[in-house]
Order: structure tokens, then sequence, then C-alpha cells
């Protein structure tokens, strides 16, 4: 357990994506990550000479010290640059929780979080290139969500119409979402109707593979007012949790129930202050098991909230906004940081169209990976 | 014949098989395969084990899509996870099945089967094992 210190506030100050999709093979994730430097750094209002700490991660790119590549492109004026942090789906909210906790003790002021991917098409499956289950078909992401959600059915006794309808929803926000990879609305019948991956899971449950870039300047709150007006959104809470062994006695994921605990315990919060979500809805039921694990809604009732439009824009509890992964995509060393940049997108009011309403002021991120990894963000606007 | 993955499965000299685990004498859990540490407690105090080569289906599920660009076996195919006696369980492929005359439904027993998965440079047989139902 960590010693429960004192740390200094750490604000997000500046937010860049370059939009999620295909995009053909002469631009590259160089092309992508500059891109969403740039646009953070200057959202930051800062140069990029202010940066004391950069961090990349990618977990697809053959190169390595991809990130290293990227960040010289900037020019290297003497900082510690890290090359890739990698914590499969969870890569660049991991090196959020580490940035936040090198400014929270005060070591450094200004760090840049770089997340990008050029993703191969095709299944997802385990690292192992030579392993039994390469033979078997056994270590493909989707046929673990497709356990998760019948696992969810039996327990809860919940329809696949309820949790298809995550996809519905996550749709139609992605539509609206000018740097989402998916702007395409699909009714509940086609999205049950599209082709079966992983029975009871059909293509337009599970999300795409996808191009795409995120980086997020993270700042010392006592010295943000220096480089910009705009609210400050403040990590009030970062928690990262591994799933143990006894986790598999429970169907709702143990490891984001304590990370969440952590973050809101770190924030002073409840579940109940939380306005809106960005969730890992790699497929449709990861999201329902998700709010469910933040306590977004009572254990069990997930489903019914998708299929009663609670967690619509205009719901008592938005969740994915951005579209999520089902809809923006998910570019997989991305994804962390892209849903951090979305919350303080929403807690600026910048958020466009598809701003959840109500000028929110609290937002959590929940972000998982493959091996068993949650990371939980709290963020919260300071008025 | 060798096995594909020793800490999970021993092929015997008379070509047989057994499934390997742990039971652990602090916590008392029974783990598929050896493991360094008990994964549930961190004990080192265990005893290995072999376990039955009859389970029960805890969870399937039927893909649909080939898991990688050089997939020889069938598509659709069936997962599983595999429950054994005393509650240790793996994930492996539900092999010989009839998907057009079978309803698979949680709890069904099954049988542990040993099959080939490729061949080492020498042309000696890796096996890996597949749960099958009973005939």
């Amino acid at each position: 357990m960590a010693k429960k210190l004192k740390l200094r506030d750490v604000v997000v100050l500046g937010v860049g994506l370059h939009p999620f999709g295909r995009f053909p093979p002469e631009k590259t994730y160089m092309d992508l990550a500059k891109e969403a430097i740039s646009r953070a750094i200057e959202d930051a209002g800062i140069k990029w000479r202010d940066v004391q700490v950069a961090m990349y991660s990618h977990v697809r790119e053959q190169a390595s010290s991809a990130g290293l590549l990227v960040f010289q492109e900037f020019g290297s004026h003497g900082i510690p640059m890290i090359g890739n942090i990698e914590n499969a789906c969870s890569s660049s909210s991991t090196a959020v929780w580490l940035a936040t906790r090198l400014i929270g003790t005060g070591l450094y002021d200004i760090i840049l979080v770089a997340g990008a991917e050029k993703m191969p098409r095709g299944p997802l499956t385990s690292p192992l290139r030579y392993s039994p289950e390469r033979y078997l078909g056994t270590g493909v992401m989707m046929g673990l969500y497709a356990f998760m959600a019948r696992r969810y059915m039996r327990e809860y006794g919940a329809p696949i119409e309820a949790i298809a309808q995550v996809s519905v929803k996550n749709h139609r926000n992605g539509a609206i979402n000018p740097y989402a990879q998916y702007k395409k609305v699909f009714t509940l019948e086609e999205v049950l109707n599209s082709r079966m991956i992983a029975d009871p899971l059909t293509l337009y449950q599970c999300c795409p593979t996808s191009d795409g870039a995120a980086a997020l300047v993270l700042c010392a709150a006592d010295v943000a007012s220096k480089y910009t007006s705009k609210p400050l959104v403040r990590i009030a809470g970062s928690a990262l949790h591994i799933q143990k062994y006894s986790d598999r006695k429970k169907c709702i994921p143990q490891n984001t129930v304590r990370a969440a605990e952590e973050a809101y315990e770190q924030a002073g919060i409840s579940p109940k202050d939380v306005r809106l979500a960005e969730v890992h809805d790699a497929a449709t039921i990861g999201e329902i098991v998700q709010i469910e694990a933040l306590g977004l809604c009572p254990e069990g009732e997930g489903w019914k909230y998708t299929i009663e439009g609670k967690t619509e824009i205009n719901g008592v509890i938005p969740v994915n906004p951005s579209g999520g992964l089902q809809a923006q995509g998910h570019p997989l060393g991305a994804t962390g940081a892209r849903q951090i940049a979305e919350i303080t997108l929403h807690l600026r009011g910048e958020a466009g169209e598809r701003q959840v309403p109500g000028n929110p002021k609290v937002g959590v991120t929940e972000c998982a990976g493959f091996g068993g990894v949650s990371t939980v963000h709290v963020l919260v606007r300071q008025d | 014949m060798k096995s594909f993955k020793e800490s999970e499965l021993r092929i015997l000299p008379s070509g047989d098989f057994e499934l390997l685990g742990i039971r652990c004498k602090d916590c008392q859990e029974v783990v598929f395969g050896l493991h360094p540490l008990c994964p549930n407690c961190s004990s080192p105090e265990y005893e290995q084990i072999t376990l039955a080569k009859q389970g029960k289906i805890r969870n399937y599920t039927i893909l649909y899509v080939p898991p990688h660009g050089e997939w020889k076996g069938p598509v659709p195919y069936v997962i599983a996870e595999i429950e054994f006696p005393g509650g240790a369980s793996t994930t492996t492929q539900l092999v010989d099945i009839d998907l057009a005359d079978t309803r698979l439904e949680v709890g069904m027993p099954v049988e542990i089967e040993i099959r080939e998965a490729d061949k080492d440079e020498d042309g000696e047989s890796i096996m890996i094992y597949v749960a099958k139902l009973p005939s």
C-alpha cells in the first residue's frame, strides 16, 4: 500500500487530440502524435521548452523508443523523456498516474503525457506469439468479453438487447464528436443483426481497431495560472489496481472497485457527486460492468440504467459522451489520455454539440487493460 | 510426444497425460497449472497435484472469426472455461462439436483429451489439451 502523503494539487493544463480513425500508411504514428502534442501545448499556453518530463505510451508499434523519436521532433532540451510506458489498454492512463505523483511530490511542475497508435486490423489476441493459446484460439479479447457478457446475463438476468443498447447510445454520441472514428448511428436491430463475432457480441458491440493520438499537459496547480486563463480541471483522484486471483469469484471487476474507492477517497467525494464518466467499453458489456464497479449505479442494474436512458448525454449519469471506444475508436496507447481529455473538455464547457448539460463539475475516467489492470481518475473543476 | 506447456500438461512415457495443479497449504486454494508461488496468496508452501481429466463447463462462447491469419482450426469454434473438482479452472477449446445439433449449457460435463498442435524441428508432436463433450 502506498503511503498517505499530502501531495500538491495537479491540474490538466492542456489537452490535444488527433482524430481517431483509419489513416493511410504514409500518415505515421509520428504524424498523429505530433499533431496531438502540438495541440496540447497550444491549449495549455506553454512552450515546448516549459515541459519538464515527457512520457509516451504505445502498445502495438514495433519500433523501440517510438516515443523518443516523436519528442525529438520538438527538440531535446535536457529533460527526462520516456519512450514507452506500456500497460495494455491502460498505458497512457498509467503514465498519467505516474505523472500526477511526480508533480504531486514536488519534483516537477509540468509533465507532458502522449499516447498514439497505428493498429493492425483483425482481432486483438494474447501477446504470446508461440503458445497453446494461439493454437486453441482462446486468447481472443472479444472471447473474454463474451464470457463476461454471458456471465453477467446469467447472474443479473440482463437481456442482450439491454447490453447492445450501449452501442446504440455510444454510436449516437460518436456521430456528433468530430474526433470519433465512427459517425454513423445504428438502430438496436442493426446492432443485434450485425455479424456475430463472439456469441452474444455482434460486430457493432465490439470496438474497432484504430489509429489516433492524444496528449495531455499536466501541471502543478499553484503555477497553472501563469499559463492559462481557462477553467482549471484538477486530477483529484488517481488510482491503479490489478485484478487479484480471488476476483474471478465476482462478475463485477474488483480491480475497478478498489481503484474507484481509492480515487474517490483522495478526491473527498462519493460516486453520487460524479456527473459524467468515460469508461472502457471495448465491448458493450464493458461499459455496464464498469459503471457498476465505479458505483455510478447499483450492482446488477447497469443494464437497466442503460435501457432507461440514464446514461445518455441528457441522462442522470451520462456515460461515454465521446462515443467511447465503441464509436470514438480505440488506439490502445492513446485511449487513457483521450478519456481524460474528454472529461476535461466537458468540465470546461468546451465539448461542443456533445457537451453534457448542467455545467458539470466532477467527472471520472476508467480504463481497463489486458492482464487485469484498471486505472481510475477523478477530475474536478476548480472554481 | 511432448507438452506445449509443461507447467500445465505432463506427457507420460506411456503416451498418457496428466493435468498439473497446486494445492496451497496456506490458503487451501487449488489452482490450475504450476506457479512459482500460490497465485492466490503468494505462499511458497504448496503441493503439486494432478487434476481430474473430467470437469464441467463454467462459461463458454462461440467465436465466428479466425483469431489470426495462420489459424488452421474450425470457424466457428467454441472456447470454454472448464472447472475441475476442487475449484481449479482453465480455458481451452471445446472440440468436435456439431454446433447445429448441440445445445451448449453451463454445467455440462466435459472430458479432457490431448491433441497435436504442432511438430518440433525433429518431427516430434507438441501436444495441447482440449475439452470434449462425453460421447
